[in-house]
């Protein structure tokens, strides 16, 4: 007997000879996607969806989308991020969806970085988003400096933890009760990853122990640097409360790509997935 | 009309693009303002015009409530991570090869190695330091709880995440401790230091609650760069 079923009617109490029946609307996801190569000579980042496109195989196995952003500046970047989407999308195909989704989450974020370990023995990696929209619920795994937003309700939540010195450095400050952040914040070091796919040792990636409800109206957001580095907080608040997620795409290229002669701008990868009926 | 999916599982629009655009290395946006393209992207079954309005905040968005409440996360301050004018690429590790170049010992830069020149060993303290010996290289030591400490100590909640350094200068072959502007103090021989101070071999270095006796390498008795002369 399925406990959870997508759709139907069902009884609801009242007199026995007038039977009012509610009809529960499943969700539907809109979805779209962005991603553009600044002015980088290569794209390094890679994204993919799973059942993007499959109303039933959503209500069955649940809709998937991953990001991967390469490691600018090293050789193998490219490679690094298309391999971490394919191992997730190729995992998650053997996933046992009655079973502990968010550990298989982790296994499939291990299994990719000894892959890309493997093929670059230390000398390229990839960050990791990857989120799993499954009977109304938010599951995630990520490692490294991607971004995930969520907004719901007009209010814009980053989700993820960010994997890189800087933070690790606010950790270690926090906990030794010294708040002077700023004297830690222009420093070079600060944006190196310190957990990401190829490290070889990937043990602890950030994720949902329980998965997070959702609701219609919400947008889930994954994003490189490359967006969430350029564009600030309100500019992607604005960007979400365009009427359609195509227009929010738009927009958010429109701002990225205003680019002043000259300047320096990331790859840049967006995926935007909006809760609706 | 609608979208579609390429194998690697992009999403676009197949009357617009004869392939996937982002399977071509990702350069292309792909346009939605192409004619006969319909509002909105076409969700499985229902996407189009039947979703509801987009949620608008009350009286727009001001700073306020982004910057200040709502971005949660690890952000201490939301728009740290933010500066446009930065190279703002996802940087790998420091000791990646061909990563970027990192500051160098001039020893390192001369000789190219780093060298052993000294120990801190500990004496007293947390059950799992006491005992042990940190080595002391040919440049400025950062001895603190941070990770990225040179001598790290743990366990002992007193001492600073940097608490202190070591410098030691090959030409004068001295060894002289820095106290960083922290609020523990540091301890030489048992007398509060807070300028950086020569020290000498079996002095006692105490940070909280730990201590450490210092064992010098080079003296006047050994040089690496006397050493690496000979060599030369």
């Amino acid at each position: 007997m399925n406990p959870y079923p997508n759709s139907g009617t069902y009884p609801v109490p009242g007199e026995q000879d007038m039977m009012p029946t509610v009809e529960i609307r499943p969700f539907t996801y809109q979805i779209s996607n962005l991603q553009g190569i600044g002015t980088c000579e290569r794209q390094e980042d890679s994204f993919g969806f799973v059942n993007a496109l499959d109303d039933e195989k959503i209500s069955r196995r649940g809709l998937l989308a991953v990001l991967a952003d390469g490691m600018g500046g090293m050789s193998g970047g490219k490679l690094a991020s298309e391999t971490t989407v394919a191992t997730m999308r190729g995992d998650f195909e053997e996933f046992d969806m009655s079973g502990d989704i968010p550990r298989q989450l982790c296994s499939a974020a291990a299994k990719a970085d000894d892959i890309v370990f493997g093929q670059l023995a230390g000398k390229g990696g990839s960050t990791l988003i990857a989120c799993l929209f499954y009977r109304e619920k938010l599951y995630f795994v990520s490692a490294g400096d991607s971004f995930l937003y969520l907004m719901r309700n007009g209010s814009l939540y980053r989700i993820n933890a960010e994997h890189n010195v800087l933070h690790r450095k606010f950790e270690d400050r926090i906990a030794d009760k010294d708040i002077s952040l700023r004297s830690i914040t222009n420093e070079r070091e600060n944006r190196a990853v310190t957990r990401y796919i190829g490290c070889g040792k990937l043990r602890d990636p950030d994720r949902f122990v329980r998965p997070l409800p959702l609701y219609v109206g919400d947008i889930v957001m994954l994003c490189s640097d490359g967006v969430a580095n350029v564009l600030p907080p309100e500019r992607i608040v604005e960007a979400l409360e365009s009427p359609s997620v195509d227009e929010m795409c738009r927009m958010m290229n429109a701002e990225i790509s205003d680019n002043p002669t000259g300047q320096y701008r990331d790859n840049y990868t967006a995926l935007l997935i909006r809760c609706a009926y | 009309m609608g979208y579609t999916t390429c194998p690697n599982g992009h999403l676009y629009d197949p009357e617009q693009y004869a392939s996937c655009p982002h399977c071509n290395g990702g350069s292309n946006m792909i346009d939605f303002t192409g004619g006969g393209y319909p509002q909105g992207t076409i969700a499985p079954g229902s996407f189009g015009g039947d979703y509801p309005q987009g949620t608008v905040a009350p009286n727009g968005f001001g700073g306020g409530g982004v910057q200040n409440e709502k971005i949660m996360g690890t952000h201490a301050d939301p728009s740290a991570g933010f500066n446009p004018d930065e190279v703002n690429k996802t940087v790998a590790p420091s000791d990646y090869s061909g990563g970027p170049s990192k500051t160098i010992a001039v020893f390192e830069a001369e000789q190219g190695f780093v060298p052993v020149v000294g120990w801190l060993v500990c004496t007293e303290g947390n059950k799992e330091e006491k005992g042990k010996s940190f080595n002391l290289l040919s440049k400025r030591n950062k001895i603190g709880r941070d990770r990225e400490s040179d001598v790290r100590i743990t366990g002992d909640n007193a001492i600073s995440g940097y608490n202190a350094s070591i410098a030691f200068d090959e030409e004068e072959c001295s060894f002289t401790l820095i106290p960083s502007d922290t609020a523990n103090n540091v301890r030489i021989n048992g007398k509060a230091v807070y300028v950086p101070t020569t020290i000498v071999a079996y002095d006692e270095i105490r940070l909280g609650v730990t201590h450490l006796v210092f064992v010098p390498f080079c003296s006047e008795r050994f040089s690496w760069g006397k050493k690496a002369e000979d060599k030369v």
